[in-house]
């Protein structure tokens, strides 16, 4: 297995070009996703058209004064969410959204208590886990390129009559993935924490968990779309459609609550137990049963991921 | 020299060439003249500068230095004339193998401006040269190697054009299909077709060529016709004797014996080039035998490129 | 030109993963992000479908640039490129005809999913479908020329995917194609007037919802411009022998 791996980062190294690149947007997007969801602070945009300012302070609250009525198109864009104005000294809101806005931007000018109405309680880490979670698992699928290169160049062949058969070879190719993956994702991490100073929810050391198993769930679902897509572009792109897909359902990047059936599925997604974990784990709890549920689909994939090689192997399709 | 009256005329020069890959010179000023309705054959070992050559001459590559002239005109600005008049059948495998070898064949052949009636005769015909008429209608995922290979040349020549470069286009390919292919190189010939033909392997070379010109490390060795090239290492056979490690011989009482001309030591062996045709062997034997030499192996060659080659650059063609 | 660009479509269309990721996904994202936010947009204006509709749409024609760099230089089709190369065919026409391609093959699925979608949830566009097409158009262009201008730059179709996926991700979210930029920050926010697929989700809604074209022209104009600028930087990078 140490052969393995020593020949994969010898060959990722002689192509410092191509490693440096990878490295490199791998680095960029884990600390966009760091800087977007530790920074994000979700307030309601209102567009306030009577005299004077906006009456009332309101964290969630953030109001513009205009003169005129915002287009319909910015409202349904969202770039504001409730229009207010005066009509015979009461108060009108109106939104294109959920009626609720309406109701709460109303509670609030009548001087009601409304802290914490539409609060984001999520807490600073699972937002940022939600948004690493998409980066480091799109993330794993380039650094499966050299499986790709070696099905084509009939080096996995080769692989499967050797002594050290295929099973060194796969724990090898995920060494090599994780190393490169994970370890620059918590590098990333500590340099956004110590060197921009940012506060990111929980110790760095508990980042390890959620990072290591996201990141070997990308390799395992990578491994897996290669196995049985033996074009790599098509194999890229179901990869990157579910990835995106299910981390949207998921609530990476924003809960969501739909109930029934459809939010069971959604609820038994693993990055949603990644999110779930690290929000126990910001609590100081060792959160066992998350991880175990997202473990469980990384072993499967893996198993699939060899089941399938070793058979199309024999049966001459590589 | 005097010219008669069906002198060929030069279809395409090439005058110092000259190409380098960063710090790889692939090509160190090749210059040669390929005449009309010849076989023309460029042979040398892998890494010699053949598709390196052929790529320049196809202007998939642009070389550092040299000239090309197409039937005496510069190549540069009658590029596009050139290319219409040129078919090219590449080393690697150019097809598209999710569509019929009869729509990868029509697809290259309207590049060349080819349409309705007339194209689809030209597909049946390249097609029907190639011994591919009847499965014209099945994907080349589905091909042998060797079916592959002449869709490949199909795809070059559908255009029917004056000049066909064929690029080591035998590799990797059972020898049914070898034999094919050298058929269909010898039929264009009669058809007065020109021909440039890469190789490695001397045996083709033999074979189809009309004049030959063997390439080493980017450089011109030598030029000619097969026999004009086995005549630079004189009319004689060849004995190869493979022995035990050690041997000391005096090469003098070879020499002495009647026919032998030549003694060679080397890794491989010895090497006694021999008058043709004489009967030296059982002299030969006695006198290895008189000199304690223990015989592993013997063998008798004909004069051949693979010699000439050898006895020019020091080394083998498959070396 | 035609039989090349008619060739590039054909690869295209039998590609069934390509056909797919151009069709179902989008349309199971339509479906799927309109059925979860149905209590974000809950008015008789407008529906978490039409949003989303709009929405995926412009994020198709933005992602079309993965599809380009296929077709110009994926390991299947590098070779019968190259061959069309030894023909006398204008370099030029190598890269415009696989632009042309994808973006011909763009529209198809655009056209495909809005009309099946417009039939399931009634989405009608505003009376403004032909301005929203043709900002689509104009994005899904300047998306192939960079697709294609990436693989001339890099000369391989692996290294520029791998870029192009993930700033596909980015410009989407700088767009507030899936949520308003402003929920990652104001600064993000601040940030997607810059985007191009920011000034396609602004010009489509006011078409759809204000009744006003204004800045569909300048925006149609701005992106074919860029395509322009792509396409220059094609011409000066692409060489035949980035096909050997």
């Amino acid at each position: 297995m140490i052969a393995y791996l020593r020949g994969f980062f010898a060959r990722i190294l002689a192509k410092p070009y191509y490693l440096a690149l990878s490295v490199g947007l791998t680095a960029f997007f884990i600390f966009v996703a760091l800087l977007v969801s530790a920074t994000a602070e979700p307030t309601l945009r209102v567009a306030y058209l009577a005299d004077g300012d906006f009456p009332v302070e309101v964290d969630a609250i953030e109001a513009v004064s205009l003169d005129a009525e915002p287009r319909r198109s910015e409202l349904v864009l969202g770039d504001y969410d409730v229009v207010v104005e005066e009509v015979d000294g009461r108060y009108e809101a109106e939104s294109l959204k959920n009626v609720e806005y309406e109701a709460f931007v109303l509670a609030a000018l009548a001087g009601e208590d409304v802290e914490g109405y539409f609060a984001d309680e999520t807490p600073r880490a699972v937002r940022i886990m939600g948004f690493a979670v998409v980066v480091l698992l799109l993330q794993a699928f380039f650094y499966i390129d050299l499986f790709i290169e070696d099905k084509k160049n009939g080096a996995l062949a080769r692989v499967m009559s050797s002594p050290r058969g295929l099973g060194s070879y796969l724990v090898a190719l995920t060494l090599y993935a994780f190393f490169i993956v994970f370890g620059v994702a918590m590098v990333v991490l500590a340099i956004f924490r110590w060197g921009f100073n940012q506060d990111v929810g929980m110790p760095i050391p508990y980042y390890a968990i959620p990072f290591a198993l996201t990141t070997l769930l990308g390799i395992a679902f990578s491994l897996f779309s290669c196995a049985l897509i033996e074009v790599r572009d098509n194999a890229a792109a179901l990869f990157a459609s579910v990835v995106l897909f299910t981390s949207i359902l998921s609530g990476s990047f924003g809960a969501l609550n739909v109930g029934g059936f459809l939010q069971r599925v959604m609820d038994a997604l693993p990055q949603r137990h990644v999110m779930e974990l690290s929000d126990a784990l910001a609590g100081d709890a060792l959160p066992v049963g998350h991880a175990a549920a997202v473990l469980a689909p990384i072993v499967l994939f893996f198993a699939l991921a060899g089941w399938l090689i070793r058979a199309k192997l024999r049966a001459g399709r590589y | 020299m005097k010219k008669g009256v069906f002198a060929l005329k030069t279809i395409l020069s090439v005058d110092n060439l000259q190409k380098s890959y960063k710090d790889v010179k692939a090509l160190k000023g090749l210059s040669f003249d390929v005449q009309e309705k010849e076989v023309f054959c460029l042979l040398g070992p892998n890494g010699a500068g053949k598709t390196t050559t052929i790529n320049i001459l196809a202007g998939i590559l642009g070389a550092d230095s040299g000239k090309m002239a197409y039937r005496g005109k510069p190549l540069g600005k009658n590029l596009q004339h050139f290319k219409r008049n040129l078919g090219v059948v590449p080393q690697e495998l150019a097809i598209y193998e999710e569509i019929t070898a009869y729509e990868n064949v029509r697809f290259f052949g309207s590049l060349y401006g080819i349409k309705g009636e007339p194209l689809k005769q030209r597909i049946r015909t390249a097609l029907s040269r190639v011994g591919l008429l009847e499965v014209q209608h099945r994907k080349p995922r589905t091909f042998s190697g060797g079916m592959k290979r002449r869709l490949n040349i199909a795809c070059g020549v559908v255009h029917e054009p004056e000049l066909i470069i064929f690029d080591e286009p035998t590799v990797g390919i059972d020898p049914q299909s070898r034999k094919y292919i050298l058929d269909y190189i010898k039929s264009l010939k009669d058809d007065g077709i020109t021909v440039v033909y890469t190789s490695h392997y001397m045996e083709e070379v033999e074979e189809i060529a009309t004049r030959i010109v063997i390439v080493d490390h980017g450089r011109l060795i030598a030029e000619g016709t097969k026999e004009s090239l086995q005549a630079t290492i004189g009319d004689t056979d060849r004995y190869t004797v493979e022995t035990e490690d050690g041997v000391k011989l005096n090469e003098d009482r070879f020499l002495a014996l009647d026919g032998v001309t030549r003694v060679e030591e080397g890794e491989a062996g010895l090497g006694f080039l021999v008058e043709r045709d004489k009967d030296v062997l059982p002299d030969l034997v006695e006198e290895l035998s008189r000199q304690h030499v223990r015989i592993r192996s013997l063998e008798k060659e004909r004069a051949n490129l693979e010699r000439v080659f050898l006895h020019l650059t020091g080394h083998s063609l498959r070396g | 030109m035609l039989p090349i660009i008619r060739r590039d479509l054909l690869n295209l269309l039998i590609n069934p993963a390509l056909l797919l990721y151009n069709t179902l996904f989008p349309f199971l994202l339509i479906v799927v992000l309109g059925a979860i936010n149905r209590d974000l947009y809950d008015s008789e204006v407008i529906t978490a479908h039409d949003y989303y509709t709009v929405a995926i749409l412009v994020f198709m024609a933005l992602n079309i640039s993965i599809i380009a760099t296929n077709s110009f230089m994926e390991r299947s089709v590098k070779r019968p490129n190259l061959r069309i190369g030894y023909a006398p065919v204008a370099e030029w026409k190598l890269y415009v005809s696989k632009v042309l391609a994808t973006f011909l093959f763009c529209m198809g699925s655009i056209l495909l999913v809005s009309a099946v979608v417009a039939r399931i949830y009634g989405v009608g566009f505003g009376g403004a479908y032909f301005a929203f097409l043709a900002l689509l158009a104009a994005l899904a262009m300047l998306a192939s020329t960079i697709g294609v201008a990436f693989c001339c730059l890099l000369r391989d179709e692996e290294s520029a995917n791998k870029i192009l996926a993930l700033v596909n991700l980015f410009l989407a979210l700088l767009g507030g194609v899936f949520f308003h930029p402003r929920t990652i920050g104001e600064t993000f926010a601040a940030a997607s007037a810059f985007s191009p697929v920011r000034w396609v989700m602004q010009a489509s809604m006011r078409a759809i919802h204000d009744n006003d074209y204004a800045m569909v022209l300048p925006a149609v104009v701005i992106m074919l411009a860029l395509g322009g600028v792509f396409l220059l930087i094609c011409r000066r990078t692409f060489r035949l022998e980035d096909y050997l």
